[in-house]
């Protein structure tokens, strides 16, 4: 469903990404690794359209994304969570939920799908706080709830246990692996912990110096492909 | 005591025309990190098309109607001007979004070539628009102090403006998708907006809010193909004093520099006014850089 192609990026002049090339079949969750600098957030944000790729090809459901400005690309079915959250701070709560709705392709005016919100009871209690004024796990929360609006298929977590609270963090990766378990998003997942990695993933790639090191099953990523590429 | 009450009066008259003028600066600013210098000439166009729309009901009306002209014509200078924003969003300035110093040359060059353009068209003196009857006169509050009907009828069309305004950031979904881009541009798209829609309205709206200016100017005095590099100046001193993002900052900044204007020029001279003013603005800016509203948004880190 999503396959990238020989995909070159970077940020101005210079070049992460030389030339990965990797797949994210419906419902399988994927994930990327590889030590720090070695090019994940670039793919991801590559991905999503905020950088511009220079060279190869992004598509999606038979649609060559390659080209397209990142609100098409969130209409067409992918959601992104950042790194560092990125909630609109003085929007309120709600507001930042419906601003997710921008890219649902079943409009429902300015109502709030409960599907979004039923894996956050927090987050109704605090509808017209200002997102600013969150604690990080519940702008956490909130980024979720807000990508979730849309119902995306292919979800893009970047790192979402940065930075937040261990009692957050277990509410999160059980956020994930419930919506794995619904099987309906497949999902393309950026993360440090191993432990979770091996819990939750199907697929894995290795990045290393910009391009894809290692690839393979989940199972068989052995100690020996964790040593040479992982640890520091 | 008068003389005091009637400069105040024309203070809070002047700052809501700079107001007026000032909150389409302050959106394209704050949204797009886009200098407007061509915003001015804007200004104009709205003043032409209310003189037009003034030449079409004499010409064209019976004149029993010609006192009604004025109302049509706040719609005609809004369209005028948003739709020559739109116009110039689209050709020239989406290319220079994030661009200050290029979008501060391009428009400015804009600027000179629709002044020109005016001057082809309706020639280089001033034309008068005559005041529709039930605006002349005024509300005498005592007998030596009497404020103008014309300038009680700005301050509430610029009422109506701001309560527009507000209603549209704060209360719509497109003005919701406005604040999401102008805090966030990145993630806004990423959340599904296309940010060129929203850039493109913002601009226009703007755009059409000057127009209403460029009308309201009209009721003070004559108008002509460089009436808008009057106000254009004042209007950035109040973008950069009200800080940008937040609409309550332009009011403030609005009334700070319309205030300030009036009351230096009436205790001292118009020249040494001005030049108290810009000391003040000068000061204020070494205690508070960023603008009274200081809302940190990621197009101008």
């Amino acid at each position: 469903m999503l396959t990238v192609e020989q995909l070159e990026s970077g940020y101005g002049e210079s070049l992460v990404l030389r030339g990965v090339t990797l797949e994210v079949r419906p419902g399988q969750v994927v994930c990327l690794l590889g030590r720090n600098g070695t090019g994940k957030s670039t793919l991801v944000k590559s991905i999503m359209g905020v950088l511009k790729a220079k060279a190869g090809k992004i598509s999606y459901d038979g649609s060559v994304l390659t080209r397209k400005p990142p609100g098409e690309r969130a209409r067409s079915g992918l959601g992104y969570v950042p790194q560092g959250r990125e909630i609109f701070g003085q929007l309120t709560v709600r507001e930042n939920i419906l601003i997710g709705l921008e890219a649902s392709r079943r409009r429902s005016g300015d109502e709030i799908p409960p599907a979004a919100i039923e894996r956050f009871p927090v987050l109704p209690t605090m509808y017209e706080r200002r997102g600013g004024d969150l604690s990080g796990g519940q702008q956490q929360q909130l980024a979720f709830a807000r990508v979730l609006a849309a119902e995306p298929e292919l979800l893009i977590l970047d790192e979402p246990c940065e930075g937040i609270q261990p009692s957050i963090v277990d509410d999160i990766r059980d956020v994930i692996r419930s919506i794995k378990s619904d099987g309906r998003t497949a999902i393309l997942l950026v993360e440090q912990s191993l432990e979770f990695v091996r819990s939750v993933g199907d697929y894995v790639y290795i990045l290393e110096k910009g391009s894809v090191a290692w690839q393979g099953e989940m199972e068989q990523m052995n100690d020996e492909v964790v040593r040479r590429y992982l640890t520091v | 005591m008068e003389v005091v009450w009637l400069q105040l009066f024309n203070g809070i008259s002047v700052s809501s025309i700079l107001l007026l003028i000032a909150l389409g600066l302050a959106v394209t600013f704050g949204q797009m990190n886009v200098i407007n210098m061509a915003h001015g000439e804007l200004i104009m166009v709205g003043a032409y098309a209310t003189y037009l729309t003034q030449q079409l009901f004499q010409a064209y009306l019976p004149s029993s109607w010609f006192d009604q002209y004025f109302l049509l014509s706040i719609l005609a200078s809004f369209a005028a001007a948003f739709l020559i924003g739109l116009l110039l969003e689209k050709v020239l300035i989406r290319f220079l979004y994030g661009r200050p110093l290029d979008s501060l040359l391009a428009t400015w060059g804009v600027g000179l070539a629709l002044q020109q353009l005016a001057r082809s068209i309706f020639g280089a003196p001033n034309v008068g628009v005559k005041s529709p009857s039930w605006l002349e006169g005024g509300l005498a509050v005592t007998d030596g102090l009497v404020f103008p009907y014309k300038r009680l009828f700005i301050l509430g069309l610029v009422a109506l403006c701001l309560l527009a305004m507000f209603l549209y950031i704060y209360r719509t979904a497109a003005g919701r998708r406005m604040r999401a881009v102008m805090q966030n541009r990145d993630m806004a798209a990423c959340l599904g907006i296309s940010t060129r829609r929203v850039d493109s309205m913002t601009f226009a709206i703007g755009s059409g809010l000057a127009g209403i200016a460029g009308c309201a100017l009209t009721l003070i005095g004559p108008i002509g193909p460089s009436i808008g590099t009057y106000y254009i100046v004042d209007a950035f001193m109040v973008v950069v004093l009200g800080g940008v993002g937040k609409l309550i900052g332009t009011v403030v900044g609005a009334l700070g520099i319309g205030m300030t204007n009036t009351l230096f020029e009436f205790w001292t001279t118009a020249s040494l006014g001005k030049v108290l003013v810009f000391l003040c603005i000068v000061a204020f800016l070494q205690w508070k850089p960023k603008g009274f509203v200081a809302l940190r948004t990621r197009s101008l880190d």
